[in-house]
Parts: C-alpha cells; sequence; structure tokens
C-alpha cells in the first residue's frame, strides 16, 4: 500500500515538477517576451479628441458649441449587392442630393464619404435601414445657434474642426485642446473592458467674449435697416467700453452664417472692422481738436475766418459746404467747417499732428486680439506737403480702421488715456476656472486729462440744435458726437465721384461714458451726409444699448406727481371684487393713505409702481384683482403683491 | 490504518491553494464584469453628455433673438415696444 502510495506520489510528483518547470520557462525565461505579446493582444491605445470648447458673451450665452456628430462612409466594394435602390431613401434621410448618393454607392474606390457630420440622428436612421456596408465614425459638429449673430468676430472652422477666422482662429490653441491617450484591455471581440484613465474625452477649454449677445443683436438690427433703408453697399458697427476699451459689439452688413461659410462670398466672411480702412473725413476733426487744443494752439472761444466757404492753398480750392464768415474753435467744430480745421491743422504743424494721430492710435495696429488687423495709412510727415497737411485736417489723405477710430475716441472718452482694445474677456476651463484672462491694459496718455473733457464738451454742441450730427440727440442723456462724410478712394486713381462714406461717432452719456458707438455706412444711395445717414443708426442703437444697460431707466418725459394722475388706463371691464375698490374709485388711486392697483392693467400697474418708486411683484396676468403688501423684516422694504386675473375670470 | 499528520497538512494545504485559486479567478472574473458595466456606463455617460450638448445647442437656436423677433413680427404682428412703453421694475 505505502509502496503504491509512494508510486502515485511520485508520479504527481514528477508531473507537478514538470509543471514548475514549464512554469518557469514562460515566467522566467520568456516572461517578457510573451507579456509584450500579451498586451498587444490585450490592451489597446486609444486617442481621445477633445470636443472642442464653446465661445460665450459675457453673460455665458453660447455663441458657437460643438455638437456630437458622426461621418458616415460606405465601402461599395463589400456590398455584395446592388446599392442603388437604396440611394433615395438614403438622399432623404441625409439630406442630400440624390445625384451625391448615387454617385456615392456606385463608386469603385474602396471608401467614399457618404455624408461628413451628420447629425446622431440622421446616423441612427440610416444605420436603422440596415444597408450593408456603411459604416460611422464619431465626430464633432461647430454649431454657432445664434446664426448670423457676431459672425465674423467669432469667425468658423473647418470640416476638422480647426478654427480658420475670428476667435475660432485666434484662440484655435485653447478652444481645440489636448488629445488624451488612455491605454484599455480589449475582449476578443474587441470590446473595451476597462481603461487605465478617463474614458471621456478631455474638455477643451472655452472662451468668453467681451461682447454682449443683446448689444450685439441690436446693432446688427438698426445696422442691418439702415442699410438696407439707404440702399448702401455696406455697414460698420462698433460698441466700446471706453474706460476698459472691451469691444461690447461689433456689427457688419453684410455678413454671413457661420454654419454655412461656404455659401457666403470672401467679402461678407471678413471682418471689416479690423481689416478694412476707409478716409474719416470730418470725425477726424475731433482728433485734430485735441491734439490743437491740448499743443494750445488755439481756445475754444478763439474766432477763426472761414473764408465765406472757399480757401486757395497753392493751386488747390478748399471749400465748405456753406460759406461761413468768422466761427469760433468751437462752432468749426460744431458746423464741421474743412477750412476752419484747415487753418488750425496749418496753426498746429505737421510734425506735431502726426505725433498726436500716431498717438492716437493711427498708422499702427490696435493689436486687438483677433486675426487679419490692417494698420490703416498714415504716411510720414516728412513727405507731407502743405495741402496734405490742410486735406489730412478733415481727414482726407489718411485711412483709419474702424476699430481704429472707435479707439481713439475712446480716449478722449476715457480722460486721454488710449488702451488696447480686446474682444476675449477670458478663457476658461469645464469647471469655470479662469486659465487666461485679459485685463484691460493702459497704452499711454495722449492728451491731458482737462483737454480731453474740454473737447467732450465741444462735441456735445455738434449734436446740438444747429450742429452737423443733431439727429444724435437723446432725449435725458447728454450726447457727445462727430459726424463724418468722406469720399471714396476710386481704385483708378483719384476720388469716387458718387461712393460717399457717412459716418458718425458718439459719446455717451457725455458727462459720464459708458459707450463710445461708430456708425460707418458705405455708400449710401438716400443721401450722402454722416448727419443725415449715420446719426439716426446712432441714435437709435445708443438709446437702447442705454436702456439695456440700465443708463436709461426712466422715460424721456418728466414723472407726473406720485399717484394723482394715473397713467392712460382703459376702463377695465371688471366686475368688482370683494376687497377692491371699484374701478370708478380709481381716481385719485390713493385708498386711505395706500397706492391702489386694483383695476389697473400690468402695463399701468407697473407704470405707476416704477415713477412712483415703489416694489412690486406679480402674479397672473390681465388686470389687478388683489393686492397685499409684504414687508421684508431685515431691511423694512415693503413689495406690493399683486394679483392679476384676464377680463371675465374675476370671480367675487 | 492511521493517517499520517504531514498528509492531512498537504491536502489542507491544497485545498487551501485551490480555494485561493478560485477566488482569484472570481475575483478576475468580477473584474472584468465591473469592467463592461464601467465602459458601458462611461459610454452611456458620453451619449448622454452629447444628447444634452445637442439639445442645449438646439434650444439656443431656437430662443435667439433674432429668430424671436422674426416669429413675433411676421408671425405674431408684434413690434418693439416705444421708449415709453418700457418698463424697468425696481
Amino acid at each position: 500500500m505505502k509502496r503504491r502510495l509512494l508510486g502515485a506520489g511520485g508520479i504527481v510528483g514528477g508531473g507537478l515538477l514538470l509543471v514548475l518547470l514549464r512554469l518557469l520557462q514562460l515566467i522566467v525565461v520568456q516572461g517578457g517576451e510573451l507579456a509584450r505579446q500579451a498586451e498587444g493582444q490585450h490592451q489597446q491605445r486609444m486617442t481621445l479628441v477633445p470636443r472642442r470648447g464653446a465661445i460665450v458673451d459675457r453673460h455665458g450665452e453660447p455663441l458657437a458649441l460643438s455638437v456630437p456628430a458622426e461621418d458616415l462612409y460606405i465601402r461599395p466594394r463589400q456590398a455584395a449587392v446592388d446599392l442603388s435602390q437604396h440611394a433615395p431613401v438614403l438622399a432623404s434621410t441625409l439630406n442630400v442630393s440624390l445625384q451625391a448618393v448615387t454617385r456615392a454607392l456606385s463608386s469603385p474606390a474602396p471608401f467614399v464619404w457618404l455624408k461628413r457630420q451628420a447629425t446622431v440622428q440622421e446616423a441612427a436612421q440610416v444605420r436603422a435601414l440596415g444597408i450593408p456596408a456603411i459604416g460611422s465614425v464619431e465626430t464633432q459638429r461647430r454649431f454657432y445657434p445664434q446664426g448670423v449673430l457676431a459672425a465674423p468676430v467669432l469667425g468658423f472652422t473647418n470640416i476638422d474642426a480647426q478654427g480658420l477666422e475670428g476667435v475660432e482662429r485666434a484662440y484655435d490653441r485653447y478652444l481645440r485642446g489636448e488629445p488624451a491617450e488612455i491605454v484599455g484591455e480589449r475582449d476578443a471581440l474587441g470590446r473595451t473592458i476597462f481603461a487605465q484613465g478617463d474614458e471621456v474625452p478631455p474638455r477643451a477649454l472655452n472662451v468668453r467674449l467681451t461682447l454682449d449677445a443683446g448689444l450685439q443683436y441690436l446693432a446688427e438690427r438698426e445696422l442691418t435697416r439702415a442699410v438696407q433703408e439707404t440702399g448702401a453697399v455696406a455697414g460698420t458697427v462698433i460698441i466700446l467700453d471706453p474706460h476698459t476699451f472691451a469691444v461690447l459689439a461689433l456689427a457688419q452688413v453684410p455678413t454671413f452664417d457661420p454654419n454655412t461659410p461656404a455659401s457666403a462670398p470672401a467679402e461678407a466672411r471678413r471682418n471689416r472692422a479690423v481689416s478694412d480702412c476707409y478716409e474719416p473725413g470730418s470725425t477726424l476733426k475731433g482728433l485734430l481738436a485735441a491734439a490743437a487744443l491740448d499743443a494750445q494752439v488755439v481756445r475754444p472761444e478763439e474766432r477763426i475766418f472761414c473764408e465765406l466757404g472757399s480757401y486757395r492753398v497753392g493751386r488747390h480750392i478748399i471749400n465748405d459746404h456753406h460759406g461761413y464768415g468768422w466761427l469760433t474753435f468751437a462752432e468749426v467744430l460744431q458746423k464741421s467747417s474743412n477750412i476752419g480745421a484747415a487753418k488750425v491743422g496749418e496753426r498746429l504743424g505737421k510734425e506735431a499732428y502726426y505725433a498726436y494721430l500716431r498717438a492716437f492710435g493711427l498708422g499702427r495696429v490696435t493689436a486687438i486680439d483677433l486675426p487679419g488687423e490692417i494698420p490703416g495709412f498714415l504716411s510720414s510727415p516728412q513727405v507731407w506737403s502743405r495741402i496734405n497737411l490742410v486735406t489730412i485736417s478733415f481727414g482726407q489723405g489718411i485711412a483709419v480702421t474702424p476699430l481704429q477710430l472707435a479707439c481713439a475716441y475712446a480716449a478722449l472718452a476715457n480722460d486721454g488715456v488710449l488702451m488696447r482694445p480686446y474682444i476675449v474677456q477670458e478663457v476658461f476651463d469645464a469647471e469655470g476656472r479662469v486659465v487666461k484672462a485679459n485685463n484691460p491694459e493702459r497704452l499711454w496718455q495722449v492728451v491731458r486729462t482737462d483737454t480731453a473733457r474740454q473737447l467732450v464738451g465741444l462735441l456735445e454742441k455738434v449734436v446740438d440744435q444747429g450742429g452737423t450730427g443733431w439727429r444724435a440727440r437723446i432725449a435725458g442723456v447728454r450726447v457727445a458726437g462727430k459726424t463724418g462724410t468722406s469720399q471714396k478712394v476710386d481704385p483708378r486713381g483719384g476720388y469716387s465721384a458718387r461712393g460717399r462714406i457717412a459716418s458718425f461717432i458718439g459719446i455717451v452719456p457725455a458727462d459720464q461714458p459708458r459707450l463710445v458707438v461708430l456708425v460707418v455706412i458705405d455708400e449710401p444711395k438716400t443721401g450722402v451726409y454722416g448727419g443725415e445717414i449715420a446719426a439716426p443708426v446712432f441714435h437709435a442703437i445708443a438709446r437702447q444699448a442705454l436702456v439695456h444697460l440700465g443708463v436709461l431707466t426712466r422715460p424721456p418725459f418728466s414723472a407726473p406727481p406720485p399717484m394723482l394722475s394715473p397713467p392712460v388706463l382703459s376702463p377695465p371691464r371688471l366686475r368688482p371684487v370683494a376687497n377692491a375698490a371699484p374701478a370708478a374709485s380709481l381716481t385719485p388711486a390713493v385708498v386711505g393713505g395706500e397706492p391702489n392697483f386694483v383695476g389697473l392693467s400690468l402695463r399701468a400697474a407697473m407704470t405707476t409702481a416704477w415713477r412712483n418708486g415703489l416694489r412690486v411683484h406679480t402674479r397672473g396676468s390681465g388686470y389687478v384683482v388683489h393686492q397685499a403688501q409684504q414687508r421684508d423684516e431685515e431691511t423694512g422694504e415693503v413689495t406690493y403683491v399683486l394679483t392679476l386675473a384676464p377680463v371675465g375670470e374675476v370671480h367675487p | 490504518m492511521q493517517r499520517s499528520p504531514r498528509w492531512g497538512q498537504y491536502v489542507a494545504l491544497a485545498v487551501v491553494g485551490l480555494g485561493l485559486a478560485l477566488a482569484q479567478v472570481w475575483v478576475r472574473l468580477q473584474v472584468v464584469a465591473v469592467g463592461y458595466a464601467l465602459s458601458n456606463a462611461r459610454q452611456l455617460v458620453a451619449t448622454l453628455e452629447g444628447e444634452r450638448q445637442a439639445l442645449e445647442a438646439q434650444w439656443r437656436a431656437l430662443t435667439a433673438p433674432a429668430r424671436l423677433a422674426e416669429l413675433a413680427t411676421q408671425r405674431l404682428g408684434l413690434a418693439a415696444p416705444r421708449p415709453e412703453q418700457v418698463v424697468r421694475v425696481p
């Protein structure tokens, strides 16, 4: 028995020894090589491409997003059946032409794209059709939910999500993000079992613009309306914050839809505010005036003879639109006399004038964080003749970009300090942490503070009755501004016979500047003067912008005494409610020392509360049927809670 | 016949070893199963996140001021309020 056991034990032990030796061979001798082979079979390296970051406005409103999409392809040779029968249904599902689908299905190529960047829904519908040899690759699609809004600023991307224009290009390295590589184990079917690292693609960084989508929308709306009404070929509007030089709105016509950039011509995609230049015309007189006042070569009340409208400079004759005699320097600005400006320019001298223009940022790029900026044109004073000095004094013979001019006037509104304009406020990650911030950057003092303030005061007269820019006036707000009318340069030489550019640049409120607004209308057909064409556009934009920003909070008419003259009411057809005064007792609207809102429409109740500085909270819609007071225990503020009901739904 | 205590120890050791080996296999299977579940869950998260982003994009497009203004003016016949009609509630 013992022998048998020993025999069996020997056999088993020998077997185990063999196994042990084999194990040693596999682990120790061949271990390294086998481990590498196993790793190759079980593990896969995956590159996760981050979804492109979002672009949002200053309040977080998304202007550009990336959404999941799929690239659909077909391998025609793999299909054993005739695929052409599926062409109609594929064409309608994918919203592409039947011709293109038929061509793809019958292609002799081994691999053909059926549709790039198809929506996830489209891809799912195609998969449900069960057509053989069709596959897909996950990708992303850039989507601009607001359509044309701020399109030249945003720019666009190509099909591979690379920024080609605008902020998409300037901030591409942040928006694109860094791909991440992970290693994962896979099974025999190629499915990932688990990965060493996060399988969710890394998130790229997002960009917050200085633009205010609300201001941008109203600027685009008013500009589009003006261009249509005047028959102009183009237009530009810039709204700047003069204390930071943050661009709040940058609108242009023509523009394009960044969702389909290829369908727009190149001139619609170009950002005209930074890539186009024009002769500023009389808007440059504001800068001349600032320079002349700062250099103390003229005083506002100083009288200048304007030659009755015709002034000879060598063999050239300078004309004014009206023949003026003696005008004060303030009136030269107000009436935009070319001759008055020419004489002041001559007094200032070309070297000094050139130095001031350069200091205002003309003839050099502003260095805004947008691609494609040009420096405009400002020649060296060494080559200026007398006539050059004279014409540049009223804005001819010099070319500026709209942004340069807006910045120069923003410097005047900013107590003479020029800053670098910027359009991106910050770059932030998915958790909202700021990775890069663009802070306002002071460049230099162009003119003294008192000069800048004095000039803004003079520019207010331009908008007064009798000034060229009176159409820019806004009731209840002080406005400073300057009109401009310039001839367009003819590509064949000289000036165009009919092409004019009408412009207006203004500062509001003039006493506490919040906005600098530039309006440029290119080749209007219904008129030519800046005061006639561009000033009304400025008025419309600036007034609404001030309401939007809460600067203009009260209507431009005097408010009636509290509660004694309720706003115009259409007599509410209400049956009296139990605790409400009847409609007939609404005048006066104060009952027992308490304001009485009952019976008023929502609008009338709001207006009444607004004019009397009362806080109200409303429920429902229609007419006020009940009111109650709520007092905040901490602040002691009283809020009137108004319950409203539509006519006919009031129950006694 | 009296069994030698050494053999009992060997058998016990073998049973323990077998148990450990089975436990190792069981743990490995669990890891794989959890790995599958985790991978599926992550895929689901990614898909749902993608759907959320697509829906958000759609919502933003539908509520874009330009579109609302067009609907208000052309379909509903509304007009922008005059300045005196704008009331800012304190």
